[in-house]
């Protein structure tokens, strides 16, 4: 069992004054799946008033509209997360997972991703045939596909990664899924962090993202095609979707005449 | 219309009758004052792959449909019992998901729907009711039995058309009427409107109800701009409102004001830019949260696409057993679905026979008519089908039943549907009449207006008359 605190801050920055947004924010640890949120804390600046809805994909989701003017904007959470719990296993529920087969851009049901996965066919049909089939999917994706920052977008699709060999941790969950999708294997992105002891983290500094596939009998099953490791004690999950956009930390439009610049910082600290 | 070659069935015979002694050239100038009524009213359509002269007027023919009482009965009690179902389906599979569990029909069908969305999972719509306003098409095949081919449960149009296209008729050859209780259509505005003000009954005296279109490059444009002004409330696009708070303002001259109900006619990936497509720019940022809050009312409800998916559709008779423990009273066409081995096998062996359908389109577009087709054409769908066989329906093409058309001053057969409009509210109610749409190309078989269909009135009889036994 671990204990995180995650600090998640997003600036945005306009040009201008702008006189109005709208943003859906994705940043509340999930309670079950191995891990709970004992305390979290949203602040957003300049203030605005803060509502809440879960998603149909269980998500808990928070929301502000922001009707004055504003040169930026800055929303800050605050968790305190438990994870390594056991996790219920669902191991029913098949069924209702389906539509996570449902190919999608950006992890689109393109040639390449026929090619990968056809590459990792799992051998038999049996459950534990398919979950070593998918790490050893994982495993290629980390080997054969550089880590690099500076290569892709948020919109990037699977297409665009295939071709340059090279992306970030969302472009391989994405690559993943799509993959897994392509062997029959129900599939979902997962946004969330994770903890790495030491400066050389891939991912330090930002949010993480991995996935999820659905195998029979044995649930939801996450694959970090990053690392590659399995999900572990480590990963501290937020929201889940079919891909980024669905479970994206956060998502809004804003109205002005001007141009904007987002950063973000995570800090994870084991308490 | 005709029992056989130049005998007019009963219910049409007066009608024939005046028609023959009006003759040929005043019946093609009153229908030319027809036309020029229609394009008076504004009702005219825009079509997507004609660059020039992108607005037009639905072609109308003169000649009404008539549907006796008793064949009306029936359609009206089929209607119901299908809108009623696709209600129950859509607050199942968003909500319990019984019959998925229960695997009473294959779950793949039904979550591999480009249109199911689960991100409308769980909450719970307004009075339970999805599919506020539903267009069911139907066809009568060559025995007189009406058959549904497809339904339309997101943002179906073509009732203005019903109503203007009666309008017309009264001024144009209003002897005809005579001898004929038809029944109006005009309660139809009335109806709409007193099922959205309900929708709000709880959170306001007098709900405040706008009608949200996509703005003036819209096909159905029109279409909006007349239902909005016969029901007497804002036809608004999407700069026009506001969220805050989980509340909804429409921007008037006088500042703010609060709105209860949206008849929306924006599709659900356009309606909100933070829920749907993130460039859309005809929707309302924040719309969606609100709607989850019950600060506004959306009707139709998002997400109903999955029931009018045409791969869905081939369930809705084991639906209606599995909803209501009733046998349908009004039959599908009979329908493949590509995405099983078997079936599609068969459909590729006989594609010249088949009409094939993308399972999530609409207005005729992207359709192969198997027999009207080239080679070339049906290769294309073949390679199409087999790379993506969720994506397709086919059915075999259905002998449709046949009245004549006005064509210059002669008479010519032609194929029709009828789009009867069905609403849910308090009750579930079908407006007596409906949008027969009739294939104006010679020989064709698609009556889309898209396609250069057109349309003429649809006459429900109100008492058991004496063409009852024999009415097309």
């Amino acid at each position: 069992m671990s204990r995180f605190e995650i600090i998640h801050e997003t600036r945005f920055e306009y040009s201008a004054p702008i006189s109005e947004t709208v943003m859906e924010l994705r940043l509340r640890p999930q309670d079950g799946g191995g891990q709970r949120c004992l305390d979290f804390h949203l602040e957003v600046e300049p203030r605005a008033g803060i509502r809440g809805y879960r998603d149909g994909y269980g998500n808990q989701v928070h929301y502000f509209n922001l009707l004055r003017d504003h040169p930026r904007l800055r929303v800050t959470s605050r968790s305190l997360v438990e994870t390594g719990l056991p996790a219920r296993r669902e191991v029913d529920g098949a069924a209702l997972v389906l539509d996570y087969l449902r190919p999608r851009p950006p992890a689109g049901d393109v040639p390449g991703v026929r090619r990968l996965a056809a590459r990792h066919r799992p051998a038999t049909s049996e459950p534990a045939a398919m979950e070593a089939a998918l790490d050893s999917l994982a495993l290629a994706i980390s080997r054969d596909f550089v880590y690099d920052t500076t290569v892709t977008t948020v919109y990037s699709s699977v297409e665009q990664v295939l071709e340059l060999r090279a992306g970030v941790c969302q472009d391989f969950a994405h690559l993943f899924i799509a993959a897994a999708r392509a062997l029959g294997a129900p599939a979902r992105y997962v946004s969330g962090y994770i903890h790495v002891p030491g400066p050389e983290a891939l991912t330090e500094g930002a949010s993480h993202a991995w996935a999820e596939a659905w195998v029979e009998g044995r649930g939801w099953l996450g694959y970090d095609a990053t690392h590659p490791v399995r999900a572990g004690a480590n990963h501290v999950r937020v929201a889940v979707g079919r891909d980024y956009r669905d479970a994206a930390p956060t998502r809004g439009v804003y109205v002005g005449a001007a141009t904007g610049a987002m950063e973000v910082r995570v800090s994870t600290r084991p308490v | 219309m005709f029992a056989g070659p130049a005998q007019p069935r009963a219910a049409y015979r007066r009608i024939y009758e005046r028609l023959s002694q009006l003759g040929a050239p005043e019946l093609a100038r009153r229908h030319q004052v027809a036309m020029g009524m229609l394009r008076n009213h504004g009702i005219t359509f825009a079509v997507y792959p004609d660059e020039q002269g992108i607005e037009k007027v639905f072609p109308f023919d003169v000649i009404p449909r008539v549907i006796s009482a008793r064949a009306w009965r029936r359609l009206e009690a089929g209607l119901r019992q299908r809108v009623q179902t696709l209600n129950h389906f859509l607050e199942d599979i968003y909500g319990r998901k019984r019959i998925l569990r229960q695997r009473a029909i294959p779950p793949e069908v039904v979550l591999s729907s480009p249109q199911y969305m689960r991100e409308m999972d769980g909450f719970p719509v307004p009075q339970g009711i999805h599919c506020h306003i539903a267009g069911i098409d139907l066809v009568r095949d060559q025995r007189g039995d009406f058959l549904v081919l497809e339904d339309n449960l997101r943002t179906p149009s073509g009732v203005s058309y019903v109503l203007a296209n009666r309008q017309v008729m009264k001024r144009v050859l209003p002897d005809l009427f005579a001898g004929y209780p038809v029944r109006p259509v005009e309660g139809y505005t009335h109806l709409l409107l007193r099922n959205l003000r309900w929708l709000a009954a709880r959170e306001a005296a007098e709900p405040t109800v706008v009608l949200l279109t996509p703005g003036i490059h819209n096909s159905a444009y029109y279409e909006h701009l007349y239902l909005a002004r016969q029901m007497g409330i804002e036809l608004v696009e999407g700069t026009d409102l506001l969220v805050d708070r989980d509340q909804v303002f429409m921007r008037t001259t006088r500042g703010l004001r609060r709105v209860h109900v949206i008849y929306r006619r924006v599709d659900d990936e356009w309606l909100d830019p933070v829920f749907g497509r993130p460039d859309s720019i005809v929707g309302v940022p924040g719309l969606v949260a609100a709607y989850r809050a019950g600060g506004v009312v959306l009707a139709n409800g998002i997400g109903n696409g999955v029931a009018d998916d045409k791969a869905v559709y081939s369930l809705i008779p084991t639906l209606i057993k599995y909803y209501l423990g009733e046998d349908p009273i009004l039959p599908n066409v009979p329908t493949y679905l590509c995405a099983l081995d078997d079936q599609r096998r068969h459909v590729l062996a006989h594609l010249e026979q088949m009409v094939v359908k993308t399972v999530d389109g609409s207005g005729g577009y992207g359709m192969l008519i198997g027999p009207e087709s080239s080679r070339r054409q049906q290769e294309a769908f073949r390679r199409q089908i087999e790379a993506h066989p969720r994506a397709f329906i086919a059915q075999p093409v259905v002998s449709l039943s046949v009245q004549p058309v006005l064509d210059g001053s002669r008479l010519r057969p032609c194929h029709q549907d009828l789009r009867p409009f069905v609403l849910s509210g308090p009750d579930v109610d079908v407006i007596p009449g409906g949008l027969t749409r009739v294939a104006l190309k010679a020989g064709s078989l698609v009556v889309n207006s898209s396609q250069g269909g057109g349309s003429r009135d649809t006459w429900v009889l109100g008492a058991l008359g004496s063409g009852d036994s024999e009415v097309a």
